[in-house]
């Protein structure tokens, strides 16, 4: 079978219902069209999966950020309970501007409810399953160009840099058009982990270990094989301010899993190598599950035309 | 002859249509190289400086030589199953280069070619590890100017993305370059 088919069928599958990416980017932009005009807001700007490009299905949630001026909260950025206030100003704005009975700009938001260090807006009701919310954070701007983010529980500000991330995903994209695509296809397998594992650990991991300058079987055969290394190094903030992104990461469970995915990607790729492309997609089925397409089932009659090998070439094949 | 008074079978007895394959595509695209049969057989000769589907990058004559890398290819009696290993022989690497990825030189002074074994099924052209062993040539006159702090994953066969920095070498190398 084709593999390249095979896996393009499959993204299909992994890739968020372009419908729903639609409706939560007009979410989005309905929350910063809002919330920009706003007296004392210099900028509005989308951070989290949707801002990368590497969300997973279902959309169910966007992440907003706010950068608001300094002068005019002096208080902001000091430890104690001007973080709950921040929280509680962008509660006061979402409601008079967004509103589900009311708002001046548009009835959006039934609730604003403020978190550590977001409000979170519920657009859909807040019981039901997988609602739709809009998490808007307030920061302020550093002169570095990182931010200050708060949080309500530790009473305190501290710096982040999620702009870095996505410059980061937007560079390697560049170079390979299948990055985001195949970071999808690697938070999807995460499910598969008998563990824990938030979605932004397969991400950093991605931008660690995933190569950008071959197929996509070779590169998840590379990326299974360095991830399940650094892993053991840690998964930290690769803007370097917030430090583990997972605390409580269960780094053997995904490690053991990183392992068993590596020895199947392997597999995949010498079968592959050796002209067995079925073999290979039902390696790579082993690994990702049934939406991978599986090779057609052989008929037992004669062959209908003469089996031409081609071998592989080499002169564009990985170097030790 | 071994200890039992037997005479080794060599390869190309035993594959004899695999050698007149490897001569007339070695003939027709590395005329330089010279076929030996002694032992297990191997290539002598140059390899040409620019083989590739591209315009030679300029000044690439001055950086590398007018003429090809001098080269030995080294077959082994498990031919064609095992690739033949590709040894510089002008330049050499340095010692410390071995057994570097950056450098794709493995602990022999050979050139390390391909990254699997998988990859190499026995049915392909040794014509393509001769392209990539003069794509290698490319790479480390770069690497030794501090163009470039390592040689690319795949080669440069078919890879255009360090052709413009030939000319950055040489400047480098030039005297006086390479400074504020």
């Amino acid at each position: 079978m084709d593999l390249t088919k095979a896996f393009d069928t499959f993204q299909q599958t992994v890739n968020a219902d372009i419908e729903q990416v639609r409706l939560a980017r007009e979410r989005r932009d309905a929350f910063k069209g809002a919330l920009k005009g706003e007296p004392g807001v210099l900028e509005v700007f989308g951070s989290g999966s949707l801002a990368r490009s590497t969300q997973l299905k279902p959309v169910h949630d966007v992440d907003l950020i706010m950068v608001f001026d300094a002068a005019a909260y002096p208080e902001w950025g000091q430890p104690g309970d001007s973080s709950a206030g921040a929280l509680e100003v962008v509660r006061e704005m979402v409601k008079r501007l967004l509103g589900d009975s009311g708002g001046t700009v548009e009835e959006l938001v039934r609730l604003a409810k403020p978190r550590d260090r977001a409000v979170k807006c519920f657009i859909d009701p807040p019981e039901q399953d997988d609602a739709f919310t809009v998490d808007v954070m307030p920061v302020l701007r550093q002169a570095d160009n990182t931010l200050l983010v708060p949080s309500k529980r530790k009473e305190c500000w501290s710096t982040a840099d999620p702009e870095y991330l996505i410059a980061q995903v937007k560079e390697r994209q560049e170079n390979w058009s299948y990055f985001r695509p195949t970071v999808r296809v690697l938070k999807l397998w995460r499910h598969g982990v008998p563990t824990k594992v938030k979605s932004l650990v397969m991400e950093v991991l991605a931008l660690k270990c995933l190569p950008t300058d071959t197929t996509r079987p070779q590169a998840l055969k590379a990326f299974f094989t360095a991830a399940a290394v650094e892993v053991n190094y840690g998964v930290v903030d690769p803007a370097g301010h917030c430090g583990v992104i997972q605390p409580d990461l269960d780094t053997e469970a995904l490690r053991t899993a990183l392992e068993s995915a590596r020895d199947i990607a392997e597999e995949a790729c010498a079968a592959a190598a050796d002209g067995d492309s079925d073999g290979a997609a039902l390696l790579w089925r082993e690994l990702f599950g049934d939406d991978l397409p599986a090779p057609e089932e052989k008929s037992s009659g004669t062959a209908a035309g003469s089996f031409l090998y081609v071998p592989r070439p080499v002169v564009d094949a990985p170097q030790g | 002859m071994n200890t039992n008074g037997e005479v080794p079978v060599s390869w190309w007895e035993c594959e004899p249509r695999r050698l007149a394959r490897d001569q007339h595509e070695v003939a027709k695209l590395f005329p330089e190289l010279t076929w030996c049969g002694e032992g297990a057989g191997r290539w002598e000769g140059r390899l040409p400086r620019w083989p590739f589907h591209r315009p030679e990058p300029t000044g690439l004559a001055e950086l590398v030589g007018q003429d090809g890398m001098p080269i030995r290819v080294q077959y082994g009696h498990a031919y064609p199953m095992v690739p033949p290993a590709i040894f510089p022989l002008d330049p050499k690497p340095e010692l410390i280069e071995y057994r570097q990825t950056r450098f794709h030189v493995m602990g022999d002074g050979s050139l390390c070619l391909l990254q699997d074994y998988s990859t190499w099924t026995g049915r392909q052209s040794v014509t393509e590890l001769l392209l990539k062993a003069a794509g290698w040539r490319v790479e480390y006159a770069l690497l030794k100017s501090g163009v470039i702090e390592s040689m690319t994953i795949n080669g440069i066969v078919n890879d255009a993305s360090r052709d413009h920095l030939v000319e950055q070498a040489l400047e480098e190398l030039s005297p006086g370059g390479g400074q504020a």
